[in-house]
């Protein structure tokens, strides 16, 4: 008998990965670019843009 | 959670959450589904208390962004094809990751709800809660899925001529 959870995680086809240095850097400057939107109880307030 | 914290958490998660796309398609795409997904979580929790445990969060948000590009390409398929006057296909294409082996060729013969059961248990290695977070169900729910989904493979593999599965004698989860 086999375990068929074994059997999936055997055929994983991408069992590992790392993620570009260049999209990470992306996504940061993208973030520093969008500050949090600043929220007064039920209300948000996504701040001017620069 | 500061910009500080986002970039933590993009350093602790982001590698889970860049296979689980890469699992479910190609490279281009999942890596506009990764920046897409941060960036809806920095909008969602940036200033704001983020959840304990961001990785089930951050998996539903992928999750749902995904869902959405797939209606989007299938409703320019159809188009494309009514356009084309060309008949309508027999069955959906699959993904192309899901081609090859035994294993993946009978999951690709389950249904969506199916397969997504067993490959966040199987290949994320997420536990009852975190899975069942990412569906958005309760967790007994999840795990009725995970075993009817793993009778359903057992039995297709079992038809194929393949070697006999055991649905239910496994753990259920690698992260717990």
């Amino acid at each position: 008998m086999t375990d068929i959870r074994q059997l999936l995680m055997e055929a994983n086809p991408v069992p590992a990965v790392q993620v570009p240095d260049a999209l990470r850097a992306e996504l940061m400057a993208e973030v520093q670019r969008t500050p949090p939107p600043v929220r007064r109880g039920r209300r948000i307030q996504w701040p001017c843009p620069a | 959670m500061t910009a500080q914290t986002f970039e933590a958490v993009f350093d602790e998660h982001g590698a889970a959450v860049f296979a689980y796309l890469l699992r479910r398609t190609g490279r281009e795409d999942a890596e506009d589904l990764l920046s897409e997904t941060f960036l809806t979580f920095w909008r969602k929790y940036g200033g704001h208390r983020m959840p304990d445990e961001p990785l089930p969060f951050l998996l539903a948000i992928a999750r749902r962004l995904l869902a959405n590009q797939r209606r989007s390409d299938a409703r320019r398929t159809a188009l494309t094809e009514r356009m084309a006057r060309e008949p309508e296909p027999e069955r959906v294409d699959l993904p192309d990751q899901l081609a090859g082996t035994g294993v993946l060729d009978a999951l690709a013969q389950l249904s969506e709800q199916d397969r997504e059961v067993l490959l966040l248990d199987a290949w994320e290695q997420l536990s009852g809660p975190e899975a069942a977070r990412v569906l958005g169900c309760r967790e007994g729910t999840y795990r009725q899925r995970l075993r009817r989904a793993r009778e359903r493979l057992a039995s297709i593999l079992e038809q194929a001529g393949g070697a006999t599965p055991q649905p239910d004698g496994s753990s259920t989860g690698g992260r717990r």
